[in-house]
């Protein structure tokens, strides 16, 4: 029998429509129930059969199935904290399925999910690459659900440390705290820091903000002579000099340019 | 020397003309683009995707130099081949030689096309330069260089089924050797002395992965890459002589 190449070609195209056809209609029939959750794997099972590929074994656990399961925690709580610590186990080192679930757990409705995203949190910064976005998302935490004043003063300057950190959380982390109205307290936790701290980075760093936060009050004390001076507000932070207020402007240890806001506090140019 | 070379070139002709070779290269390249877009899943995570890119390269290695290698021997014996060549003045050894060298240099080929491949998806997703990824597939090639020995000799007294099976047992067992022996030095005794036996006679493969280090930027130093490269040329040399030793006692 001869069959031309066109009804080849047509046949075949209909034999791989009959296919799609064919699984459509299964994916409609099929039973539909609740999703099963996957099976807890054992730990050394894994790493006896990964060839030593830990890393990616974590990463495609990790991105396969834990990933999806944080936002609702549809297996439940306890599924979850198995899963995550599978795959911290896996590979400790691994940063994103910390600083993920530090950003995320908060918002869920696991029991006491603000401490619990705390101590995933603190066992990243312990046991994970140096990530900006463990310690910075650990010191969200702090500040907006435990209001933890000295622990997000902590991570923020950690995270500011990062040397991947980009640019705006450097400029976050380092600025935190230095509003007029809350700069007595940034103050307190930095001193207690740079007092208890056995670390010299640390202390230097802690001694630092310190000295940053006197710097704000001594150039706003300046402004305010400037307005009894001239009856109004320097334009710019250059006017005290100009004006014969202060000899020369300090210098800030982090590297920002200080500038005045109209209502006469100081801060940071953005 | 000259003999081992022609050997060896063929050999290596040979292999990179196989069918099987051209199949898992367009699957690692398929692989490449599943890590790539596992990446974009895991918002551009760069340790993803260098544990992706790192864990492909050794595994479709591994896949090619078992396909490849578990009937070099083999089938030069099946096809008497084997009969021609002897028949000119080459030794066994030459020829074992010879042909790990061939099978060795296609896979360092297919192994650094899969690289420079891995290399460019990690330069082109902001990962910069990554040595010490090169350096951890430079450890791979060592386990390659013990492991294309490993086949050379079983394909000298086993069937190719027979090979790949050995192998494969050995492969798992040489990535557990620690944790064998840890499990072991808990229950002790006689069983733990026979384990430490095979500890450190059979190929402990564990000092040739160092790719979790590489992907989160942990430097090995000097004398552990001399220690690993030590290591497998000794262990690839003992190998290579006993496939000349059983097959000098083979009858041709």
């Amino acid at each position: 029998m001869n069959i031309s190449a066109a009804l080849k070609r047509t046949g075949i195209l209909l034999l791989l429509a009959g296919v799609i056809f064919l699984q459509v209609g299964y994916d409609r029939a099929k039973p539909q129930g609740q999703e099963a959750e996957a099976p807890q794997l054992s730990l050394p099972m894994v790493k006896a059969f990964d060839l030593g590929l830990d890393s990616a074994a974590a990463g495609f656990y990790w991105v396969n199935q834990v990933i999806f399961e944080l936002p609702t925690l549809k297996y439940g709580f306890d599924k979850f904290t198995e899963d995550l610590a599978f795959v911290n186990a896996l590979d400790p080192r691994f940063s994103f399925p910390y600083y993920w679930t530090v950003l995320l757990l908060p918002d869920t409705n696991y029991p006491d999910a603000a401490n619990a995203a705390i101590a995933i949190g603190t066992r990243g910064v312990q046991q994970a690459d140096p990530d900006w976005r463990v310690s910075f998302f650990l010191a969200t935490t702090y500040y907006l659900d435990k209001n933890d004043w000295t622990n997000a003063a902590k991570y923020f300057n950690l995270a500011a440390q990062d040397p991947g950190a980009p640019f705006y959380i450097v400029r976050f982390s380092e600025n935190f705290g230095i509003a007029p109205n809350v700069r007595e307290r940034t103050k307190e936790v930095w001193q207690a820091i740079a007092q208890s701290s056995d670390d010299p980075v640390t202390k230097a760093r802690a001694e630092a903000y310190v000295a940053r936060l006197d710097m704000f009050d001594f150039l706003e004390q300046a402004v305010r002579v400037y307005k009894q001076q001239y009856g109004k507000f320097p334009a710019k932070i250059g006017d005290l000099v100009s004006g014969g207020i202060l000899t020369a402007l300090p210098q800030d240890p982090f590297g920002f340019q200080f500038q005045i806001y109209q209502d006469g506090t100081v801060g940071i140019v953005k | 020397m000259k003999n081992i070379f022609v050997i060896a070139k063929n050999t290596f002709r040979e292999t990179i003309r196989d069918r099987i070779l051209y199949g898992i290269v367009g699957f690692s390249f398929l692989y490449v683009a599943f890590s790539i877009l596992l990446a974009k899943v895991s918002l551009g995570e760069i340790v993803i995707l260098k544990s992706f890119g790192l864990a492909g390269i050794y595994a479709f290695g591994i896949i090619i130099t078992i396909f490849l290698g578990a009937s070099i021997i083999y089938k030069e014996l099946e096809r008497r081949t084997l009969y021609f060549v002897f028949s000119k003045p080459v030794s066994r050894l030459q020829l074992i030689l010879g042909k790990f060298f061939g099978l060795y240099a296609a896979i360092v080929l297919v192994t650094a096309l899969m690289t420079a491949v891995y290399l460019a998806v990690i330069g082109w997703n902001g990962g910069g330069f990554d040595a010490l990824g090169l350096l951890s597939v430079f450890f791979e090639l060592l386990e390659m260089a013990v492991f294309t020995a490993l086949l050379v000799f079983f394909s000298t007294i086993a069937t190719p089924l027979t090979s790949t099976i050995a192998a494969v047992m050995l492969l798992f067992g040489g990535h557990s050797m620690s944790s064998v022996l840890r499990t072991a030095s808990q229950i002790g005794g006689p069983f733990y002395r026979f384990i430490q036996a095979v500890y450190y006679i059979f190929p402990n493969l564990e000092k040739f992965d160092i790719r979790s280090l590489a992907v989160h930027h942990i430097a090995v130093s000097a004398s552990v890459v001399a220690l690993a490269a030590l290591y497998a040329i000794l262990y690839t040399a003992i190998l290579l002589w006993l496939a000349n030793f059983f097959l000098k006692r083979k009858e041709l």
